[in-house]
């Protein structure tokens, strides 16, 4: 029951950084807007900090906010079958998905790990940094095929 | 064709099928991929994350999300519904009439029709279903048909990526879908006055036209949006990124200071849901990202606009297979997944043949909004049932003539380009 609670308040949590870097993609778009026409003063970091919020925006979204289950995906084959083959299936289409991504996160550290050399032009921050939250949601993918295969009556809802 | 690409394909297509997340299988079979070629297993992240920063105009896609969910959060959807119900109201069938315009004019708002189903969608079901005046299922077909206006009269979500992947002007794209939006809108009122004819279906006591003009003052601040955003878009004052950016603050300050409609728990909420929706869209541009990415390192793209030169179709004949093609997939796949894959490769061949970019991207764009609606992989079916509490059968019973009107008129855009062109040209896009 505890734990329960308290993924629950991580999850509120992970949607509350959600909101707030979404508040950040849309707030640089409407300083740039206004710093170009108002003040007639555009600024350079404006873009740099869109993109990389958007960045943010969505491998935060797929490490913390998305269940796998809400993904947009085909419902040709799986829902169509016994409830037993469903969950079979269901779970095999993860096991491959999650390998694959275990497959490219030792490859995706050591670029990262490159990218740290590299600094955004503006800014100034290094993009190891920039794209670190790729990494995240990668580790996530993992994770979260695990669970739902490990323990499928609660469907990754974790 | 070599067998790691064989590998990618499979791995893909065995998440895919077995209802593993779309975006993340491409992404996966992109891996695979590399694996099997040796490559640098960071070169997936390398592409995605590279494209995506470079992709300023993307993120029109978040922010034209979060306008229309600030829209429906705000209330605006049941202004724009009160001034088209005193317009149309009046006529046989007058609700089902009230359904297509308030989409139209919803369409000037937002660029999805995901966002034009739940929020003017929804509250018209439930006006046409009170006391049983309509039955509910052809309320749900009106409405979830209307909601496919919603991106083809600008702004539209579909036209960035096409734009993105395309290389055509967003602005030209925008301006090339207003005609073929408002031929959608007088089709699906075609149907419904036959339709009413044939079932007696009611009319609205008629509004006195003396009190238009309050309620168009009413709406006249919503109304403005549209001039907002495609005005700073026409005049070269914003970007595509900028302008939805701006018609979300200008939805933003009449949601939270004007109509008071949304207080700020609602608008955090708001971020967080459209964050969300976003970021489910994101993934599926990362994992085409990646597909493409192994499609050019494998040069099919030169494959296919070879096997297309070979059937030596033409312009028309290309347009036609093209259409026909589209309207299986459409049954069949999600609408961003067949334009950030597929498209991309017959983008080549349409401009080998001499097809206008604009003219393909809004025949393409039209196409996906009917596969929309068909089963088994129509969303709009799938969240109005879930919404409305209505079985698929019986709302695809009632969407079938709409269905036939809306691929009468996208032949009709396919065969006469100008349907299309005429007011890019106008407006100097196209020459």
């Amino acid at each position: 029951m505890r734990s329960s609670e308290s993924v629950e308040r991580l999850k509120r949590w992970a949607d509350l950084i959600g909101a707030g870097i979404f508040a950040v993609l849309f707030l640089s778009l409407v300083v740039q807007v206004v710093r170009r026409f108002v003040f007639g003063a555009p600024a350079a970091w404006t873009e740099e900090l869109a993109s990389i919020a958007f960045v943010w925006m969505i491998f935060w979204g797929v490490a913390f906010t998305v269940p796998l289950h809400t993904h947009v995906a085909v419902d040709l084959v799986v829902p169509y079958l016994a409830p037993h083959a469903r969950r079979a299936l269901y779970a095999l289409g993860l096991a491959v998905l999650g390998g694959c991504f275990l497959w490219a996160v030792p490859g995706t550290a050591d670029y990262l790990h490159f990218m740290m050399r590299e600094r955004t032009p503006v800014l100034d921050w290094p993009y190891g940094v920039v794209y670190s939250v790729f990494l995240a949601a990668a580790v996530m993918v993992v994770l979260r095929c695990f669970a739902a295969i490990v323990r499928p009556e609660a469907s990754d809802k974790a | 064709m070599s067998d790691a690409f064989g590998l990618m394909l499979g791995v893909f297509v065995a998440i895919a099928l077995l209802r593993g997340p779309i975006g993340l299988a491409m992404i996966a079979g992109g891996i695979a991929y590399l694996g099997a070629t040796g490559r640098d297993m960071g070169l997936a992240a390398e592409q995605i994350l590279n494209s995506l920063f470079g992709s300023f105009v993307l993120i029109a896609v978040p922010m034209f999300i979060f306008a229309a969910n600030v829209m429906n959060a705000g209330a605006l959807s049941e202004r724009i519904y009160g001034l088209a119900h005193a317009l149309m109201g009046r006529f046989r069938g007058g609700l089902a009439h009230v359904n297509v315009l308030a989409s139209v004019i919803f369409s000037g708002m937002s660029g999805s029709a995901v966002a034009d189903a739940v929020g003017p969608g929804m509250v018209e079901i439930e006006m046409m279903s009170k006391g049983g005046r309509y039955p509910r299922a052809f309320s749900v077909a009106v409405s979830a048909a209307s909601a496919t206006i919603g991106p083809i009269i600008p702004p539209s979500i579909p036209m960035v990526l096409y734009a993105l992947v395309s290389g055509a002007s967003v602005g030209a794209l925008f301006l090339g879908g207003v005609l073929p939006g408002l031929l959608m809108a007088a089709a699906m009122m075609l149907v419904i006055v036959w339709i009413a004819r044939r079932r007696n279906f009611p009319m609205e006591a008629p509004v006195p036209w003396s009190e238009l003009p309050k309620i168009f003052v009413r709406t006249l601040l919503p109304l403005l949006m549209p001039v907002v955003l495609l005005g700073g878009i026409y005049s070269g004052v914003f970007t595509p990124t900028e302008a939805a950016a701006v018609a979300a603050l200008y939805a933003l300050v009449l949601a939270l200071f004007v109509y008071r409609a949304l207080d700020w728990r609602g608008l955090v909420s708001v971020l967080a849901d459209s964050a969300r929706s976003s970021a489910m869209v994101g993934i599926i541009v990362c994992g085409a990202f990646v597909f493409n990415y192994v499609l050019a390192t494998e040069q099919i793209p030169g494959h296919i606009a070879a096997w297309f030169a070979g059937l030596d179709l033409g312009p028309a004949g290309f347009l036609l297979v093209v259409n026909l093609l589209f309207l299986v997939l459409g049954c069949l796949f999600d609408i961003t997944t067949l334009l950030l894959v597929l498209v991309p490769l017959l983008v080549p061949v349409a401009k080998g043949l001499g097809v206008d970019l604009v003219h393909f991207g809004v025949v393409i764009v039209f196409n996906m909004m009917i596969g929309m609606l068909t089963p088994p992989y129509g969303v709009l079916l799938y969240i109005l049932s879930g919404l409305a509490g209505t079985p698929v059968k019986d709302i695809v019973r009632e969407l079938v003539p709409f269905i036939v009107a809306l691929i009468v008129v996208l032949f009709l855009i396919t065969f006469v380009p100008s349907l299309v062109l005429a007011l890019p040209e106008l407006a100097g896009y196209v020459r």
